[in-house]
């Protein structure tokens, strides 16, 4: 968690507005901000980067999706909880398989960042899966239905403006679910709330989240 | 297809976050393979978790891991033998993700009774349980409550309990605080995927003694 992500968890167990006048913030603050054009960019060239490998399969232009996305995606499999080794074993997995699968890209469907993300979440839960003997692995090896994202580009400092804007016991909710991986069952443990409880927060936070970064309702 | 009754926007949340036991994920998988709706929401879970991941320290692989990815870029694809069969092979009534565990026909499968009316067939799973339930005309279920989360999809025919009616393709999210007790409806038999992350609890004797032979 970084520093200012941090400090808004501690700023929250001590004063928390109510859902009304966060929602009153959220609009405020989302018709004064616009996309920085340089991420957007960047984000655009990824799509065209994905491409452009499916046509020329160069592999210098795979590297610049290389270095940018596996220390990402590392950080991410390592907060889901898996070791150094593995984490690398699956950014590798991942990386490759998008190499192998860009030919099935469709950037109407999917930003490249969201693409890639999903191919590392599918094959972390298989890697879970796979922890049984005799399994077979069927969430990434199947062709994917079409998604069709809500959501354009994702600014990220939108995203930590959405996330300071929830009420604190959200906050770590969603802490819980993206950081820790933790199930809603873990979860009511850990916090001692009823699992009813634990969803409802969810669906509050995930509807915040969504109207905060542009998507959903 | 359009579906009358989806997984809880916390379940497809914590499914896009990566997070939710792979039994119930693999519910989930099957119903957005589906559900236009549910797609559209968990490609929203996705960018948020992007965004998140954004904001973290990241974390720098290791020295030699740029040379043997490309060491590996030279090596030609497999296409696994998942989506050269599901390519080939397109007719079957288990659903697509499913195919590649349990092949693709439910008559295929070796079910096992567990009382009259009603059959299982166990699914492999590392966390929770995940099942394939198969229940004759108009059988009643016994009622039950959770202490985890279950997730019911439907494959085949419809059920209906107190929540209402569940037709194919639809998912029932059930809060563990309700107890439900699902009948098959009546011109069809129903086979549902459950999976489960916490033991069921039942109301009847009987079925609370049986539980332990049904890994329930």
């Amino acid at each position: 968690m970084t520093g200012d992500l941090r400090n808004n968890f501690l700023r929250k167990t001590v004063g928390v507005l109510d859902n009304s006048r966060i929602m009153v913030c959220l609009r405020l603050v989302e018709t004064s901000m616009e996309l920085k054009p340089d991420q957007a960019e960047q984000k655009q060239d990824f799509r065209q980067i994905l491409v452009e490998l499916a046509k020329s399969r160069d592999k210098k232009l795979f590297m610049q999706l290389y270095d940018y996305f596996a220390p990402r995606l590392k950080s991410f499999l390592v907060r889901k909880g898996a070791n150094e080794e593995l984490a690398e074993e699956l950014v590798q997995e991942a990386l490759l398989s998008v190499w192998r699968k860009t030919s099935s890209y469709d950037p109407d469907k999917a930003t490249a960042s969201t693409w890639i993300f999903r191919i590392a979440r599918n094959l972390w839960i298989d890697r879970l899966r796979k922890e049984k003997p005799d399994m077979l692995s069927p969430l990434n090896s199947y062709p994917e239905a079409g998604y069709t994202p809500s959501l354009a580009v994702c600014d990220s400092g939108r995203l930590k403006e959405a996330m300071d804007a929830l009420p604190q016991q959200q906050a770590q909710l969603v802490y819980k679910v993206y950081y820790e991986g933790k199930s809603h069952r873990e979860i009511a443990e850990d916090m001692d709330m009823p699992i009813g409880s634990v969803k409802s927060g969810l669906r509050l936070a995930f509807d915040k989240l969504r109207v905060r970064i542009g998507g959903g309702s | 297809m359009s579906c009358n009754h989806h997984p809880d926007d916390s379940t497809l949340f914590s499914y896009g976050a990566g997070s939710l036991p792979d039994s119930l994920a693999m519910v989930v998988a099957c119903h957005i393979a589906v559900c236009e709706q549910c797609q559209g929401k968990v490609a929203d879970t996705e960018q948020i978790g992007l965004g998140l991941v954004e904001q973290e320290p990241q974390q720098s692989m290791s020295s030699h891991s740029r040379d043997q990815i490309l060491a590996l870029l030279n090596e030609p694809g497999i296409e696994s033998s998942a989506v050269l069969a599901a390519q080939h092979e397109p007719e079957g009534n288990i659903p697509a993700l499913l195919r590649p565990l349990i092949g693709n026909w439910f008559s295929n499968l070796h079910w096992r009774t567990m009382a009259p009316g009603m059959k299982q067939f166990i699914l492999p799973a590392s966390q929770g349980k995940l099942r394939l339930l198969k229940i004759a005309p108009g059988t009643l279920l016994p009622s039950h409550g959770h202490n985890g989360s279950e997730l019911t999809l439907v494959l085949e025919g419809s059920y209906s309990d107190e929540l209402g009616r569940f037709c194919v393709g639809d998912v029932a999210d059930i809060d563990p605080d309700m107890t439900h007790q699902p009948v098959a409806d009546t011109h069809q038999g129903c086979i549902c995927l459950i999976a489960t992350d916490g033991s069921l609890r039942f109301k009847g004797l009987v079925p609370r003694l049986l539980q332990p032979f049904f890994q329930l």
